[in-house]
């Protein structure tokens, strides 16, 4: 064979394995398109990664397979002292590398590459007594790209983790959303229709300090059941299935005022044109309700008044609904999204509204936020896309 | 040992009488009249262990044979296996742990048609890697037709694998004796064995014009088989020979499909051969073993069926030859074997491919 021919199958041979890389996002996968290629065309006896985490250096992939894996200290074995000189070397077989082989070594040499955080890759033949410079060097490249396609495996099975526990999160929660309606909500009424039954039965005996105490009861009864419902309202926001349709808030948020009951003196205004969206109009009323309900409920002015407006932006609209309420502190401005936190001026609050109206601008990909000025008033703000 | 009989007891009594208890590995001609399933009883009737495989043809001696079977035992057998499913990538090889200084081999049969073959013998390097040395061959039918063609005692199968791990050493041979005469090329686009592109342009349009040249031969879909025969496929391997792919047919579309796999991207040359450096290489593979076991006792020969139909009458010189070499202190070595779709060996020291159209000799002590 000519060196030019000889060239020539080294470039192809270099093609052939700069394909085989990224094949797939899975770890594992990944290493086996790559390096079982590189084993059998470079006629190799075995391969292994080491990987580190927390100061320990363990192996994280191997052929052959290795049954116990090896977790070793990285500072007490030559690992780390070969991961600091950052480069591709041949090494002969040393009782060091000896130390850190998953399988049993029978002469021969290695050759050892840096694949940065992803750790060091190891190349064995027992044939061979050293990779020549040339060889790790036509490799180099070769190893650069794989390196960066684990670095692209990893991340890939951090989110498939990620969305795995998220997954059982969410259907934990959604168990837990129905048990708690379809299990709790049930004594809540028996009990409701048992003091009701007492009250009737022995109001003869029951002075008004008793009846004082059941009105306590029925009240937190109600409480209980408002909470329930909240429970459960919010954690099937982004579970509904979304049929989105263009929609006049005009009209859609015209009818949510209707069916609010507001105290007298009150008014709920449309001071700007609101635009047509496309959205799910069940999700987008519950939006508006439960802002306009809470500007109301928290209001302590004679006249509560509540004004809604938008502005069209880059790419969708920004909302505001504004009261000339109490206010709220600064402080409490992240925490009254969180669930379950109402800022306890209301017995019957439950401190869901707020997470909802949070919960389905985020299903949105929108932003929310305020403004406010204590004994003036409270700015919501929030953005949806037109194509919401 | 050689046996040509239909009558399953005479099997199990030629073992018993041979071998005693034990592991038997029964390698069948394909036209054997014999009933495999009536066999398979008959061996668990009389406790015999056993693994076995269909092949086109057995060999015995120097002699080739279209029916009748080859009989071989090997004392210290560790394991035997049976691996189904090789049409999915989800079969399991079993886990056997073998002791770090032993030597060990893993004698192994496969259906040489399944559509996962290469992944099997991956797995197999994968689980035992440098731990043993491994030799084998691809069972199956000369028409190429995919039928059940592995058994054990659980019955015969297709897609599937059987194996036995025994423990002693080994001393293995293998050549094909095949020579570039072109390349090298990319397969750039491929389907498991079948080769769709060669250098980007449909394969067989490449692989028409390389002949062409070579030979002055006019290949087509007609006489493909008469004349792919003599030009097969090679990848490319650093410091050892070529891994061999033979081009076995022609599929509608013009592409050529090989026994065992071609992985896309893969850099090969054509190859070209006579009879004369076929059978040379035969006697390099036997010269290459003769001389590693201090007293081998026999020989198992895993020949590709397809240089039986290159070689045609001369592949009698080819088992005289490697017969007139494995010879030590003035003995012959028994020779037995099979040929077979697809041949299987490696000493362990590098990864587990399977070949074709080439010899490989296992000596056994």
């Amino acid at each position: 064979m000519g060196p030019i021919n000889k060239n020539i199958i080294d470039i192809l041979q270099l093609y052939e394995f700069s394909m085989a890389i990224g094949k797939s996002f899975n770890y594992k996968e990944n290493c086996d398109g790559l390096l079982k290629l590189i084993m059998s065309r470079k006629d190799l006896e075995a391969c292994w990664i080491y990987s580190y985490a927390e100061q320990k250096c363990r192996v994280s992939y191997s052929i052959p397979a290795t049954r116990t894996p090896k977790l070793l200290e990285c500072d007490k074995v030559i690992l780390k002292e070969i991961h600091n000189r950052n480069e591709h070397i041949s090494h002969p077989i040393t009782e060091d590398i000896k130390v850190v082989a998953p399988l049993k070594l029978k002469g021969g040499a290695v050759a050892i590459f840096n694949l940065k955080d992803q750790g060091l890759l190891f190349l064995y033949s027992s044939k061979k007594k050293e990779f020549s410079q040339i060889e790790l060097n036509q490799l180099s490249p070769i190893i650069d790209k794989f390196t960066l396609s684990l670095q692209g495996s990893l991340i890939f099975s951090k989110r498939e983790e990620l969305l795995v526990s998220l997954e059982k999160q969410n259907q934990e929660l959604s168990d837990y959303a129905h048990i708690v309606s379809h299990d709790l909500k049930s004594p809540i009424r028996n009990i409701e229709a048992l003091t009701s039954w007492i009250k009737e039965d022995y109001k003869s005996v029951i002075d008004s300090s008793g009846i004082e105490t059941f009105n306590l009861i029925g009240d937190n009864l109600e409480k209980m059941d408002n909470l329930i419902d909240g429970i459960l309202r919010y954690s099937t926001i982004d579970k509904t299935v979304d049929e989105k349709h263009p929609i006049n808030l005009n009209d859609l948020v015209e009818k949510t005022i209707e069916t609010i009951v507001l105290p007298e003196h009150s008014a709920v205004k449309i001071i700007s044109d609101l635009p047509v969206i496309n959205g799910d109009a069940f999700r987008l009323q519950q939006l508006f309700q439960n802002l306009i309900e809470n500007a109301i409920k928290y209001n302590d002015k004679p006249a509560p008044l509540v004004e809604i407006g938008s502005r069209e932006i880059e790419d969708g609209f920004e909302f505001f609904v504004r009261d000339n309420g109490k206010g709220i502190d600064k402080a409490h401005h992240e925490k009254i999204f969180q669930v379950f936190q109402s800022l306890g001026e209301d017995e019957k609050s439950t401190g869901i509204g707020l997470s909802v109206v949070k919960k389905i601008v985020s299903y949105y990909a929108g932003d929310i936020w305020l403004e406010s000025v204590l004994n003036e008033g409270t700015i919501f703000y929030f953005t949806l896309k037109d194509d919401a | 040992m050689y046996i040509k009989t239909i009558d399953p007891k005479e099997v199990a009594e030629s073992i018993i009488n041979n071998f005693g208890k034990q592991t038997v590995i029964i390698s069948v001609a394909e036209h054997s009249a014999i009933d495999i399933n009536a066999l398979i009883n008959c061996l668990i009737e009389h406790h015999i262990p056993f693994i076995g495989g269909i092949f086109p043809k057995v060999i015995s001696g120097t002699e080739v044979y279209d029916e009748g079977m080859i009989l071989t035992s090997f004392p210290n057998v560790v394991e035997t296996y049976l691996v189904k499913g090789l049409d999915t990538e989800s079969f399991k090889i079993p886990k056997i742990d073998l002791e770090d200084d032993e030597n060990y081999f893993l004698f192994t049969f496969v259906d040489g048609l399944t559509t996962y073959l290469s992944l099997y013998l991956s797995e197999l390097y994968t689980n035992y890697g440098n731990k043993a040395s491994y030799i084998g061959g691809g069972t199956g039918s000369l028409s190429l037709q995919q039928s059940p063609c592995v058994f054990d005692e659980s019955g015969i199968h297709q897609d599937a694998a059987v194996g036995l791990i025994v423990k002693s050493k080994i001393a293995l041979g293998v050549k094909h004796g095949w020579k570039r005469i072109a390349g090298p090329y990319v397969a750039t686009k491929t389907d498991k064995n079948t080769i769709q592109e060669i250098n980007w342009q449909p394969a067989f349009e490449v692989y028409k014009s390389i002949i062409k040249e070579h030979s002055q031969k006019e290949i087509n879909h007609d006489n493909f088989i008469s004349i792919a025969k003599a030009y097969p496929f090679g990848i490319l391997k650093d410091n050892s020979e070529y891994v061999v792919r033979d081009p076995v047919s022609l599929n509608d579309k013009g592409e050529i499909i090989c026994v065992g796999e071609m992985m896309e991207n893969t850099v090969l040359d054509i190859l070209n051969g006579d009879n004369e450096t076929l059978i040379q290489a035969a006697e390099d593979a036997a010269s290459q073993v003769i001389n590693q076991l201090e007293s081998p006792k026999q020989a198992y020969i895993s020949d590709c069926i397809s240089r039986v139909i290159f070689l045609e009458d001369d592949f009698n010189l080819e088992l005289k030859t490697i017969s007139d070499k494995l010879v030590q202190n003035n003995k012959s070595i028994p020779i037995e074997g099979a040929l077979t779709l697809g041949e299987i060996s490696s000493f362990g020291d590098s990864y587990l491919q399977l070949f074709n159209k080439t010899v490989v000799i296992g000596l056994f002590e």
